[in-house]
């Protein structure tokens, strides 16, 4: 890259030196200024100049100028309000014009204390109104969504949730309606707002018109406490603040990690945080009593129990990880079991390995692309939904997307994304030709598949990416943590698992892994189950001995997230019961194993083995990536063998697991819209074929079961393909026959 | 819903963006008013989201409403002429399926009090209006129709066209005729062509029609009685620009000048005029605010129509980012006389809508430095009524006293009144209709008319409403240094001419109307 030609402003008379083309509001702010501003926001689009805020006189420029609208200059010489009088004049004239067509509620409104039109009008602003006006009077507020009210009498009509909801997150739901006094924002035919990212509108909103439903009336901005932590819900690991008032988490909020989420969260991250009070939470130790009942006990009874089933099994244990646990919490598992115990045997979450650390970039760096492509049988948003708005930033930008998918703009039949990477990698492939002369160009692998990052780092190689920094490769992971657990568990022995047979004992560490089917069919052959989860539902009937989990908002550790980034978590709220590592460290004890109950310890001692002694003090509080590995050998490539293909009767079943699904979403009562409705799409070729159109009830059946559902046509599916969210899809094999209900 | 008519209609819509408007204009036509089903059914149709297709129908005033609504005009000329009380009579009397709809100025003022239903001119009570009342200019010969290309060409018209002056003549004849823009704004034709000449190409032309300035009505009477010769203007500018396409925006409450154009360029295109060419005609859906050529833009592009940040101008970043030149109609009307003529023997003038208080309300060509008394007695038949105020221009062009009646209207001269030209649109007002309403009017209209993208101009023009509306009860809502202080904020703040200009008759009135602002206080 060229170096940018640097141009010198003066900004009431102080000096900044900025690359040409810089915003001036940006430049300002360097020169120790400041533009106000209301509608501007850069990482919606190009400024739109509508709120008049930001008014500057510029030497040379008769009229007042939207500062928001103009770039850095040489010898630009620009005054702002705070030195110019004209321009003080133009800023008052537009903070009174929107205070008298504002309710002045401060008081009842959940912004008030953190609301840049209240700061600005106390730093700017006309002592008070002149003027007694017919404010613009609607009913109010109204939800447009279960999460999001809105109040049309303090929109100040910036637009920024508009473009938002246009531009970045391409839902298009939010808009503005009707021209002239009646101008309003609304959602079409006044639907629900229902998107993956919509909650962004409400820290977009510079007023109290967008406001969070669960936030409603529950704190002012001065009796809370936000603490820096990053969501654990997916692997993207977005940097967000909770906000917690006596104990309690009361909201997330975005902390912008300009290289991971650029400031925006997903209504998962941003909304689920009252799974924390859920009805069902367990918080004291439960005991299987009965075949199916329960007792709970007090703490030492259950480090009791705990020894005398670990000491019963020796090493005949097997330990499902959920990969939502923190890299200590892993590692002190992993000290405990396989160091005290040699028991290896883990089942691990897909982990993406380390091959793709040579091709290693931040997220951001997707925006830069010039061509993106993606293999898998899921759709990016919900997997690693933030990744969904980094493609999307780079298209607007100019950037090619090609997805290779059973519902890609390439069709790919399901569980074939092995098999595609091979086929780009081949001379004759189009799409390959052109990653092989790309200087920009981005690999993401979304889907289930063991190998997916090693595939994809063969694909790179094959690719010629080594050595072309603008050219990488991401594995979307279906857990938070995959790669930490993965590192952790590794970092406490080098020993061999051997499988046991009988299993002995089956410790379930977490709520994935408790709802995982494959673990449950452990169970049954398992002699006893030790499960530790946040939530009755999930642990009753089947485990002899329940411990209660934690939340990633309730724990202090390290997650490491897709790009391999470290990040640190913070404790917000203390849990309910003692955290893993604090009961984990005492059972240790037991067993002669050293393990401090302290995360920072925990990871002096793991980290020279995992991260090369990274100290926990440096993990940082916006986490730096750690450079691109050399290019090491790849691991051998398996090839799993292909899934059964439809024949035109039977039609392959393709399972996905929902942005909005698993143990948290199900219990937050404002989620339940988000998540998947009842359906099967289909593709458009094999629903005429069935007759069947979209909302019609459908039948899909595969040897002796059968559930009843709506179907959806999907024009992108390919044919022979049917689609349905994990939670709907029961017991369903994997060939399955629709038929009109 | 006639589900049979939409799908067979929809296979045959265009699905580029650009074609929103008009595909929504013509669903509306052939199907019924796009409700929310329509309106999906477009969207994926044209594979856009269908919040977007919402947010672009409800910007007009007419997508939503039924071709045959009966629109009553309430602009101010109808207004004075108790429009409004028309209006709450039809809408007793009207049969509960009807719809009537209140409009802003329908440009058929010499008709007011005034309404359309569909495609139908309504003056209420008269039977048989009279149409067209223009004279015989020596520029635009509006004093004759053309029915046909044959009557056009008999008049001396397409000489130009077939044998085309050189650029350089053509921008040396516009600069010395001083042509300035009739679309409101007057900038200078020559240095606009000049502009556009100067960028690169593929380059577009779009003639404004848009025609929605209160009081107007000259481009209508172009396009009724001289199609051919408004094309004639239009291809001497795509030739000129080297565009091979052009657009003509219209507003879709002229219907008349909608048939005879498409009629008009039917014949062009018989006669191999066209060839190598597209002239398209783009029919609007209600919103003023679409003039104002950067929102017309948008609204060709499909989207709301709100005016885009100036610069960069048209000329240089225009229809889907290219250089375009964007033209009034009359504008275009006068290049092939100026052509013919040269430029310094051109009949310097321009068309004057005259109506209001007037006997014979219509169209005419006079010189620029013509005055309001001349227009009134030599052109329209003298008043009907002992005058009270005139409007030059438009909504934003002022309120004078009858003691301007003698003032050239030229722009230097009616500088010295606060006052502009605008566009042409002389309004004549009897003593009886007061000015205060005549200023509130203005003002609501405004603010209805506002794109509500910009603060000054959103929440301003309510503002001055509400302060015109309390006056009238001798109110004062707001200090008059405030209401100066906010005056300035609109001129110098807004995006566009709309609140740029909105201030103008207020200040003016300020000064030529000071009795009716005492409850404001003193300056
Ligand atoms: C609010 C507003 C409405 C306008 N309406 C019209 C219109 O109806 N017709 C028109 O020709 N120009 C209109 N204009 C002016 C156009 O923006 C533009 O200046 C004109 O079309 C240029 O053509 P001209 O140079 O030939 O006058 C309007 C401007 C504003 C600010
Ligand atoms: S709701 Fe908020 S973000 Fe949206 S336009 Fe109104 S003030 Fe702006
Ligand atoms: S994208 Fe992932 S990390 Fe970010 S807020 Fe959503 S769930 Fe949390
Ligand atoms: S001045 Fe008025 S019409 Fe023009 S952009 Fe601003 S709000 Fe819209
Ligand atoms: S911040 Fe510049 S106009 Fe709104």
């Amino acid at each position: 890259m060229s170096t940018p030609e640097l141009v010198t402003v003066t900004i009431d008379g102080r000096r900044a030196e900025v690359a040409k083309g810089t915003g001036l509001v940006e430049t300002a702010l360097q020169a120790g200024v400041e533009i106000p501003v209301f509608c501007y926001e850069p990482r919606l689009g190009p400024p739109i100049g509508a709120c008049r805020m930001c008014l500057v006189e510029i030497e040379g420029m008769p009229k007042l100028q939207a500062g928001c609208t103009l770039t850095a200059q040489d010898g630009m010489a620009v005054r702002t309000a705070a030195t110019s009088e004209k321009a003080a004049e133009g800023q008052n004239a537009t903070l009174e014009f929107i205070l008298v067509n504002h309710p002045l509620d401060c008081p009842v409104c959940d912004k008030g204390g953190e609301c840049p039109l209240q700061d600005l009008t106390f730093r700017y602003g006309p002592g008070n109104t002149r003027m007694i006006f017919p404010k613009r009077t609607f009913e109010k507020p109204i939800p447009i969504s279960p999460t999001i009210a809105l109040d049309r009498e303090r929109c100040i009509l910036c637009y920024r949730c508009t473009r938002f909801s246009e531009s970045v997150a391409g839902d298009g739901q939010l808009v503005a309606r009707n021209r002239g006094a009646q101008s309003a924002i609304a959602t079409f035919e006044d639907e629900p707002y229902r998107a993956p990212f919509s909650g962004n509108v409400i820290e977009l909103c510079p007023v109290g018109a967008l406001t969070s439903t669960q936030y409603r009336f529950e704190a002012r901005p001065w009796e809370i406490q936000n603490v820096p932590t990053v969501c654990a819900m997916c692997p993207v690991g977005c940097n967000v603040s909770a906000t917690t008032r006596e104990g309690k988490v009361k909201r997330i909020v975005s902390r912008n990690h300009p290289e991971v989420d650029e400031g925006w969260l997903c209504d998962k991250g941003r909304f689920a945080h009252s799974h924390l009070r859920a009805e069902d939470r367990i918080t004291e130790p439960l005991l299987r009593v009965r075949r199916r009942g329960f007792s709970p006990i007090g703490w030492d009874q259950a480090l009791d129990e705990a020894e005398r089933l670990l000491r019963g099994a020796g090493s005949r244990i097997v330990t499902a990880l959920s990969g939502s646990e923190t890299v200590e919490g892993a590692y002190g598992l992993a000290r405990l079991l396989r160091g005290g115990l040699g028991a290896h045997s883990a089942v691990l979450p897909e982990e993406a390995g380390h091959a793709l650390d040579a091709y290693r970039l931040p997220l951001s760096a997707i925006r830069d692309a010039e061509l993106v492509v993606v293999v898998g049988d899921d759709p990016v948003s919900e997997r690693a939904p933030i990744v969904d708005l980094w493609i999307r930033a780079a298209q607007r930008g100019g950037a090619e997307l090609v997805t290779a998918g059973p519902s890609g703009t390439l069709l790919a039949a399901p569980g074939s994304a092995a098999q595609v990477c091979r086929d780009l990698a081949a001379p004759g492939s189009e799409v390959g030709r052109r990653l092989r002369e790309s200087a920009r160009a981005i690999l993401i692998w979304s889907g289930q598949g063991g190998q997916g990052g090693a595939h994809l780092a063969a694909l790179a190689r094959a690719l010629g990416f080594d050595g072309k920094e603008g050219c990488g490769a991401f594995h979307l992971p279906a857990t938070p943590n995959g790669r930490g657990v993965a590192a952790a568990w590794a970092a406490a022995s080098d020993e061999e698992a051997e499988n046991p047979e009988p299993i002995s004992l089956l410790i379930v560490s977490g709520d994935e892994a408790a709802s995982d089917p494959n673990v449950r069919a452990l169970a049954e052959r398992a002699e006893a189950v030790l499960a530790i989860t946040m939530f009755h539902a999930l642990a009753v009937g089947w485990a002899d001995l329940v411990l209660p989990a934690t939340s990633y908002l309730e724990r202090d550790g390290t997650t490491m997230n897709l790009e391999g980034r470290l990040q640190r978590l913070r404790r917000a709220v203390m849990p309910p019961a003692p955290d893993e590592l604090a009961w984990l460290s005492q059972l240790a004890e037991r067993f002669g194993i050293a393990l401090p109950p302290y995360p920072a310890l925990v990871f002096e001692e793991l980290s020279p083995v995992a991260f090369g002694g990274l100290a926990f003090g440096e993990v940082g509080e916006r986490a730096a990536l750690p450079p691109r590995a050399e290019a090491a050998p790849l691991p051998p490539l398996e090839s799993a063998p292909p899934p059964p293909t439809s024949d035109g009767h039977y039609l392959q079943l393709l399972r996905y697991r929902p942005l909005f699904s698993g143990a948290a979403v199900e219990r937050v009562p404002e989620l339940q819209f988000q998540r998947p409705p009842r359906e099967v799409e289909l593709s458009a070729d094999d629903a005429e074929r069935r007759r069947i159109s979209s909302g019609d009830e459908v039948s899909v059946r595969s040897n002796g079961t059968s559930t009843a559902l709506r179907a959806r046509l999907d024009r992108r599916l390919a044919p022979g393909v049917v689609r349905i969210a994990e939670e709907h899809a029961g017991d369903l094999h994997a060939l399955v026959e629709v038929v009109k209900a | 819903m006639d589900v049979l008519r939409l799908t067979s209609l929809l296979a045959e819509l265009p699905t580029p963006r650009t074609s929103l408007l008009d595909n929504l204009g013509r669903i509306r036509r052939e199907v019924g008013p796009i409700t929310a089903e329509l309106s999906d059914a477009l969207a994926d149709h044209m594979n856009i989201r269908h919040g977007e297709v919402h947010e672009v129908k409800s910007f007009y005033s007419f997508l939503e409403v039924p071709v045959d609504a009966l629109r009553v005009c309430t602009g101010p000329v109808c207004d004075c002429f108790g429009a409004r009380a028309l209006l709450a009579r039809t809408q007793e009397h009207a049969p509960p399926d009807a719809t009537v709809l209140e409009v802003p100025c329908l440009g058929h003022c010499e008709l007011a009090p005034v309404a359309t239903r569909g495609d139908t001119i309504l003056p209420f009570g008269r039977d048989e209006p009279v149409l067209h009342r223009a004279n015989e200019g020596p520029s635009l010969g509006l004093g004759q129709a053309d029915g046909t290309l044959a009557d056009y060409e008999r008049r001396g018209g397409l000489e130009l066209l077939r044998s085309l002056p050189s650029p350089e003549r053509i921008l040396a004849e516009l600069k010395a005729s001083g042509l300035a823009g009739y679309g409101g704004a007057g900038f200078p034709t020559g240095l606009k062509w000049e502009a556009i000449a100067a960028e690169p190409e593929p380059r577009y032309v779009i003639v404004n029609a848009d025609e929605g300035e209160p009081g107007t009505i000259k481009d209508r009477y172009v396009m009724e009685l001289r199609p051919h010769l408004l094309l004639e203007g239009t291809l001497l500018a795509m030739r000129f620009a080297r565009a091979t396409e052009g657009f003509v925006y219209l507003r879709e409450e002229y219907a008349t000048a909608r048939d005879r154009l498409a009629r008009a360029i039917g014949e062009f295109r018989a006669a191999g005029l066209l060839d190598g060419l597209s002239l398209e005609l783009v029919v609007g859906a209600g919103a003023y605010i679409c003039g104002e050529e950067t929102a017309m833009l948008e609204s060709m592009e499909g989207r709301r129509g709100m005016p885009r940040l100036k610069p960069p101008y048209p000329s240089r970043f225009g229809y889907l980012g290219r250089p375009t030149l964007i033209n009034n109609v009359e504008t275009l009307a006068h290049i092939p006389a100026i052509l013919r003529a040269g430029g310094e023997r051109w009949p310097r003038g321009r068309l004057w809508s005259v109506t209001g208080a007037v006997r014979e309300p219509g169209c005419f060509e006079a010189p620029l430095d013509v005055t309001p008394r001349r227009l009134i007695e030599e052109y329209a038949g003298g008043a009907s009524d002992e005058i009270g105020a005139i409007v030059p221009g438009g909504a934003a062009s002022g309120i004078l006293p009858p003691a301007a009646l003698d003032v050239p209207l030229t722009r230097e001269a009616l500088r010295e009144w606060g006052a502009g030209p605008g566009s042409a649109g002389l309004q004549v007002f009897p003593r009886r209709y007061p000015p205060l309403r005549l200023l509130g009017e203005t003002m609501r209209f405004f603010a209805e008319e506002s794109c509500q993208k910009c603060t000054p101009c959103r929440i301003g023009n309510r503002a001055l409403h509400h302060i015109c509306a309390e006056l009238e009860h001798g109110e004062a809502a707001m200090p008059r240094p405030q209401v100066e202080e906010w005056l300035d904020a609109m001129a110098a703040t807004s995006i566009c001419g709309l609140g740029q200009g909105a201030p103008i008759p207020v200040r003016n009135a300020f000064r030529l109307w000071p009795e009716l602002f005492a409850p404001l206080g003193s300056a």
